[in-house]
């Protein structure tokens, strides 16, 4: 719903207004913090990415982390030390996501401990996948060939998903924008289509991604795409910090999710 | 306890009756009118020369003077007319209707009898902002659109949000704390095309007066300004026209007696047609691309009588916007008004009114993978009994009351295509509103004039309908339970007395002071987060978990005229606070939230400034002068974290010129030039990286409004050059040339931050403006 009023706001304001200019405003520089990036699917051990934030006009990478204490412990009482792999990413061995668990993530760096915790939503597997070629939907869509699958979302609980989708190995992100899909607007237990967000011609290979994630990690994203695409709040919202779930003032998310995957070559 | 508010109001009402010894004295009364058209003057003085009597036309242009009997010469002044001078003798009650003829511009220079009209010193209006809509099709336009709101923007104790906006805040109060009436109706968006225009087509206006404070009591419902918008009621002499031609709209107005003298209608029409040129274009997708507006005002009076007259007005107007089948929104208002004037004697005059006000959005999205329907709306339906009682010379009281009955649609989501999606439809809430009043105008003294009022307002949140319980702070997660009402069962009242009251002290015949207090009290609030409302954002009844908001406001004015009023000038001081302001929480959802008390939190805000005001009305040189300082805060629990923040619109300093100029009778040279120092916006501190490569770079914001926009300024000038008029025919034309944002300025539309194009992870503050400067022309025509 969000991404259809965003286009409408787009689309007017480019209709409205066409010219912008780079300025150079003073900006002031806050105080440093720690960027909690924490991830356990099903099946597999858990990535930890950390970094630091920066200045807002830096031109180079953010700081990364690469000294810090990375700990994953699940309700089971498992314990997973994370081992540093460069460049601020940490992987687990003994501990793999399961359906329904709760993983509980510390991060010691210069002393201060970052907490969170994650229970991991279950997924359903795909029902089918399949593709056809489409004209151009006006200024909504090009001609090509246009990838779908299906998959039923459980009843009962609110369910909340997350799309990546791949080009022949590119992950797709333009504009700043996450595939996200709840199921409030969805009826339950029925086959539902889900688009791949692009669009893939003779020879590509399509390959999908797709998560649960807990109302959490869902409203985590959601609140980034507001912070990616700000106006300024002139028809957008007030711009806004994006609210994670690490205790003592990190930013990031610890999203414990369930995947499946699925992919095909448009022939 | 309302039965104890509904005595006292009738004890009042009692008293006003009778409190006052009756001696011999009658009383005349009539109507104020143009002589050319029949339009009924709003606020001409009618005196009579040399005595205290004397009173002002009311809104139908009626006026009532209650004297001892004698002889007397009757005066009537009213700006741009000649004098009206006409010697009577009274010895019983007469009606003497007046018609006033517009001055007409001699070749050499203008000869004006009698005395300025000095009302301004006069009256106890403080906080009162006149448009003369005659002025305004002079002066430049963006576009060429003249439009009375922009003009109203360049008024003293006004901000403006960001370029081309129509958004008013007044005071220190948001957008949607105006009332804005177009002919006694509600208009609940005021405007076209995101805020670029406003619906008014000054081509069917007759008058508009904006009140930042001195809001009279017979007004309520919103916390900073009324702005009272009314049309012409059409020629009663003659068929004429007039229209124009502009760069992206065109105009047409008929008008013309349908009974002569004695009823008359006006038609009057707006489209832009920017849209027509896509026609042409070679892609079939930009050809079919609709975007358009269109404004449509019409109006019928009767005068039945010399004590009844009925007027009937409508107003329709939308947006349409379209790409191909895809996407397609259309938005926009429609009002009604039907009116019964009854003059029951020369002292008692009465208004019935029946009010329907309406604004609704609809959004379809129309794909082959799936597609919806979206759409919320507002509808109100209004009756309402005014009195003006002229008592005698020295009060005149104005009582009424009215009801009001309000559905708000927030939002129903309906899929056009099975895609598996399911229909969401808010249940609507709905809402009765009474409102009863009792004020009097009082001369206490030559010098002493006081207008006070009393107000008792009631709003009823009534079912059917779900309210939430909540256990602690009013999140999603705390809903415990949820209370189901029945169809017309009272879930929620509100209420509460609203004194309003101002005074004049006369210093002397070229000096007077004076000072106001009102307090309001609004019950429905728009649901926008964003500094510029969008036509989507609904409007909300008070709740449980939505009290109404109030406000306070303390004014003072020091009025001075110069040169034989010429010159008219005040200065003005004032503070409101306001309480129960709602403002939304950091990335608030409001579409199709069935509890959207968890988006919003409120709190108090408060506004203090400084206005000045110099304005010269009449000669070949006309124009103004504003400055004004203010200020305008807010704190609000649980919003930057309870720490005091700028609105969005606080401008510290603002200043406006406007200069017209007659050459001679037919080339006039307009311009303005405004200043407003930058309003607060809130940008970046620092930046992250997330995401599967770090390729999405979030940034971190301090406290919201944290930092302030460079100044906004602009110069916009005109020419209207009228064309020869040939003899024997009745078309009058001239062609208007106008610039906006002469010299290029690129004041901000807004200020954004986005990565930057060609550099990954870094990240650019962009500023987004209008291109300048606009030129625009408008070939206008009378016939």
């Amino acid at each position: 719903m969000k991404k259809l009023f965003n286009i409408f706001i787009a689309i007017a304001t480019i209709s409205i207004t066409s010219c912008d200019e780079v300025i150079d405003f003073d900006l002031h520089e806050g105080q440093q913090r720690v960027m909690v990036e924490g991830l356990i699917v099903n099946d597999q051990p858990a990535v930890v990415k950390l970094s630091r934030t920066t200045s807002f006009y830096s031109s180079s990478p953010t700081p990364k982390i690469t000294d810090a204490t990375v700990i994953i412990t699940d309700n089971t009482g498992a314990v997973d030390t994370l081992t540093h792999e460069g460049d601020g990413v940490y992987k687990g061995d003994n501990i793999v996501g399961v359906f329904d668990r709760t993983y509980v993530l510390k991060v010691i760096d210069r002393g201060v401990e970052y907490t969170s915790q994650s229970k991991l939503p279950r997924i359903n597997e795909i029902d089918s996948i399949v593709y056809e070629y489409r004209d151009r939907q006006g200024f909504f869509s090009d001609s090509g060939y246009y990838v779908t699958f299906y998959a039923k979302d459980p009843p009962g609980e609110k369910n909340y998903y997350l799309g990546k989708y791949y080009k022949n190995n590119g992950l797709i992100t333009q504009n700043n924008f996450f595939y996200l899909y709840s199921d409030e607007l969805i009826e339950e237990n029925t086959s539902i289509p889900v688009e791949f967000e692009t669009v893939y011609y003779k020879g590509d290979v399509a390959k999908m991604e797709f998560f649960s994630l807990t109302k959490e990690a869902y409203d985590f994203y959601l609140k980034m795409i507001s912070n990616l695409n700000n106006d300024g709040g002139f028809y957008s919202t007030p711009p806004a910090n994006v609210k994670g779930n690490i205790s003592n003032g990190a930013l990031g998310l610890f999203q414990a999710s369930g995947m499946v995957t699925a992919s095909l070559t448009i022939q | 306890m309302k039965k104890n508010y509904l005595l006292f109001l009738g004890l009042l009402l009692l008293i006003a009756q009778s409190a006052f010894p009756q001696e011999q004295k009658y009383t005349i009364s009539g109507r104020v009118k143009d002589a050319s058209n029949g339009e009924d003057l709003i606020g001409a003085i009618v005196n009579l020369s040399g005595t205290p009597y004397g009173a002002s036309s009311n809104e139908y242009g009626f006026y009532s003077i209650t004297v001892p009997p004698g002889k007397y010469i009757l005066e009537a002044n009213y700006l741009g007319y000649q004098k009206f001078e006409k010697e009577i003798t009274v010895t019983a009650n007469v009606t003497i209707n007046i018609e006033m003829s517009e001055q007409v511009l001699e070749a050499q220079e203008v000869v004006i009898t009698g005395e300025r009209p000095d009302k301004n010193i006069q009256n106890t209006k403080i906080g009162v902002q006149e448009v003369d809509v005659k002025q305004i099709k002079k002066l430049p336009a963006l576009f060429g659109e003249v439009d009375v709101i922009k003009n109203i923007q360049m008024l003293p104790g006004v901000q403006v949000a960001g370029e081309g906006n129509t958004g008013l805040f007044v005071r220190g109060g948001s957008t949607d704390q105006n009332l804005i009436l177009l002919d006694e109706a509600p208009v609940y968006n005021a405007s076209h095309l995101l805020g670029i225009f406003s619906v008014f087509n000054s081509e069917a206006l007759k008058s508009a007066e904006l009140y930042k404070g001195g809001i009279p009591a017979q007004h309520g419902g919103r916390l900073s300004s009324l702005l009272d918008i009314r049309t012409r009621d059409g020629n009663s002499k003659k068929f004429s026209g007039s229209g124009g031609i502009g760069t992206i709209s065109s105009r047409l107005t008929l008008e013309g007696p349908i009974v002569k003298d004695k009823s008359s209608f006006i038609i009057s029409g707006r489209r832009t047609y920017g849209d027509l040129f896509l026609k042409l274009s070679s892609d079939k997708d930009v050809r079919q691309t609709r975007l358009f507006f269109y404004d449509l005002n019409a109006k019928v009076n009767y005068t039945i009588n010399d004590k009844n007259r009925i007027y009937l007005a409508g107003y329709f107007g939308r947006d349409v916007f379209g790409l191909g089948k895809f996407f397609n929104l259309n938005y926009g208002n429609a009002t009604g008004t039907l009116r019964w004037n009854h003059v029951y004697n020369s002292k008692l005059f009465s208004n019935t009114t029946l009010i329907y006000s309406t604004f609704d959005y609809a959004q379809e999205l129309e794909f082959s993978s799936f597609g919806f329907e979206y759409g919320t709306g507002l509808k109100e339906a209004t009756i309402k009994q005014d009195y003006n009682y002229f008592l005698n010379s020295k009060n005149e009281i104005g009582f009424g009351i009215s009801g009001t009955h309000r559905t708000y649609a927030p939002g129903i989501f309906s899929p056009t295509s099975a895609t598996g999606l399911v229909e969401v439809a808010l249940d609507k809430f709905r809402s009765l509103d009474f409102a009863a009043y009792i004020s009097n105008k009082q001369k206490i003294s030559n010098r002493f004039s006081v207008e006070y009022g009393l107000r008792y307002s009631l709003f009823s949140n009534v079912g059917k309908g779900d309210v939430f319980v909540y256990n602690g702070e009013r999140l999603e997660e705390n809903i415990i339970d949820t209370i189901s009402y029945g169809s017309l069962e009272n879930i929620k009242t509100y209420g509460g007395f609203e004194p309003r009251a101002s005074a004049r002290y006369l210093l002397n015949e070229r000096s007077s002071i004076k000072a106001s207090y009102n307090h309001m009290i609004q019950y429905i609030h728009l649901m926008a987060n964003s500094t510029s409302p969008l036509p989507f954002n609904v409007w909300l009844p008070s709740t449980p978990h939505l009290q109404p908001q109030t406000s306070d406001q303390v004014s003072i004015g020091y009025f001075r005229n110069f040169l034989e009023n010429k010159i008219e000038t005040s200065v003005e001081t004032y503070y409101k606070n306001m309480n129960n302001i709602p403002d939304f929480i950091d990335n608030a959802e409001l579409l199709l939230n069935e509890h959207f008390e968890t988006e919003v939190r409120t709190g108090r805000g408060w506004s203090y400034g400084l206005e000045l005001f110099v304005k010269k009305n009449t000669g070949k040189t006309t124009g103004w002068i504003s400055y004004t300082w203010s200020k305008t805060e807010r704190k609000i629990p649980e919003i930057n974290d309870g720490k005091v923040y700028y609105a969005g619109y606080d401008r510290r300093h603002n200043f406006n010129l406007v200069v017209s100029h007659d050459f001679n009778e037919k080339v006039n040279l307009s311009g303005n030039w405004v200043y407003g120092s930058g309003r607060p916006i809130t940008l970046p501190i620092g930046k992250y990286e997330f995401g599967d490569y770090g390729n999405y770079v979030p940034v971190i914001y301090p406290e919201r409004n944290y930092y302030r926009m460079q100044a906004y300024h602009r110069m916009d000038i005109a020419v209207t050059i009228k064309n020869k008029k040939k003899e024997n025919r009745n078309w009058d034309s001239n062609w208007n040339f106008s610039i906006y944002n002469l010299y290029a300025r690129k004041n901000p539309f807004t200020i954004l931050t986005r990565d930057s194009q060609g550099l990954p992870k870094k990240k650019e503050v962009v500023k987004i403006y209008f291109p300048a400067p606009i030129p625009s022309i408008t070939y206008n025509f009378n016939f």
